[in-house]
């Protein structure tokens, strides 16, 4: 039958995930269609398999390819062709870069014009070793650290008017993380009239102390 | 006309920019949207609205 075997088209005799792992990897474990067989499952055409032998360190590109094994196939590709940007690398930032890193996102575009300080260590994606670093830098040395495959272009810049097209007109969407009310609205009214094919998402005021279920939800 | 989602009376006469400071924002702090399409700043002038107008206007609060 035809299945889709780590990731690519591929005739196989075996009909059920233990044969497969006898025949391919004994002891290894099979991921099918996004969930990790925790016992025999049998195979059907069109079953998107994973195999991941624990005592193995894949190459950079299987580790990217294993990284979505969790995922459907048609969300992985949709993940790993945006180009993402993200504006500002404080608690928001640093922290929503590392998550679409996880997530497979293709490519990341970065900025922030600071420096990492002691201050930052308690919400931002930032560690001892980093202090004194452009968090541009520390930004992406972590990245990298996830998954070695993912593209960052980073800009340690202050935003503009002027240069917010060059650096984020080619995203297909971008995060507005930046720290001021007066640079969030310049940046969210700068990508609404000067990239008009660029989605741009911005979270305003989730900060402070108290009980989680006083936290609401209401749409418009 | 419609301010952010809710019916309002509005003065006759009342200009983008009297609402707005009228609303008591910020202009450096909001972004506006004018019938589905953003307002550039060079635009929160003195033009007109009209009862058919709907206006969002977004505060943005800092942090980040």
């Amino acid at each position: 039958m035809r299945i889709v075997l780590n990731g690519t088209p591929a005739d196989t005799e075996f009909k059920s995930t233990s044969e497969l792992l006898n025949g391919m990897c004994p002891g290894g474990i099979a991921v099918v269609n996004s969930f990790t067989a925790d016992a025999d499952i049998e195979l059907s055409e069109g079953d998107s398999v994973f195999i991941l032998n624990k005592d193995h360190i894949p190459s950079e590109k299987e580790a990217d390819l294993l990284m979505s094994a969790r995922d459907p196939s048609r969300i992985r590709s949709k993940l790993r062709s945006a180009s993402i940007g993200i504006a500002g690398l404080g608690g928001l930032g640093s922290n929503i870069a590392a998550m679409l890193v996880r997530s497979g996102i293709g490519r990341l575009v970065i900025s922030d014009m600071d420096t990492v300080d002691a201050t930052n260590l308690n919400r931002q994606n930032y560690f001892y070793d980093d202090l004194g670093r452009p968090k541009t830098d520390a930004t992406e040395d972590l990245l990298k650290r996830i998954s070695p495959c993912t593209e960052i272009e980073k800009h340690q810049c202050r935003l503009t008017p002027e240069n917010i097209p060059d650096i984020y007109g080619n995203c297909d969407i971008v995060c507005e993380a930046l720290d001021s009310a007066e640079e969030k609205a310049m940046f969210i009214n700068t990508v609404l009239e000067k990239c008009l094919d660029t989605i741009i998402i911005s979270g305003l005021g989730m900060a402070g102390h108290g009980h989680s279920n006083s936290i609401t939800t209401k749409n418009g | 006309m419609m301010v952010n989602g809710k019916e309002t009376a509005i003065g006759e006469g009342m200009t983008r920019a009297g609402l707005i400071d009228s609303l008591g924002y910020s202009k450096s702090r909001i972004a506006v949207e004018l019938n589905g399409s953003i307002v550039p700043r060079s635009e929160y002038d003195n033009t007109i609205l009209g009862d058919d107008d709907r206006i969002e206007i977004v505060g943005m609060v800092g942090r980040g």
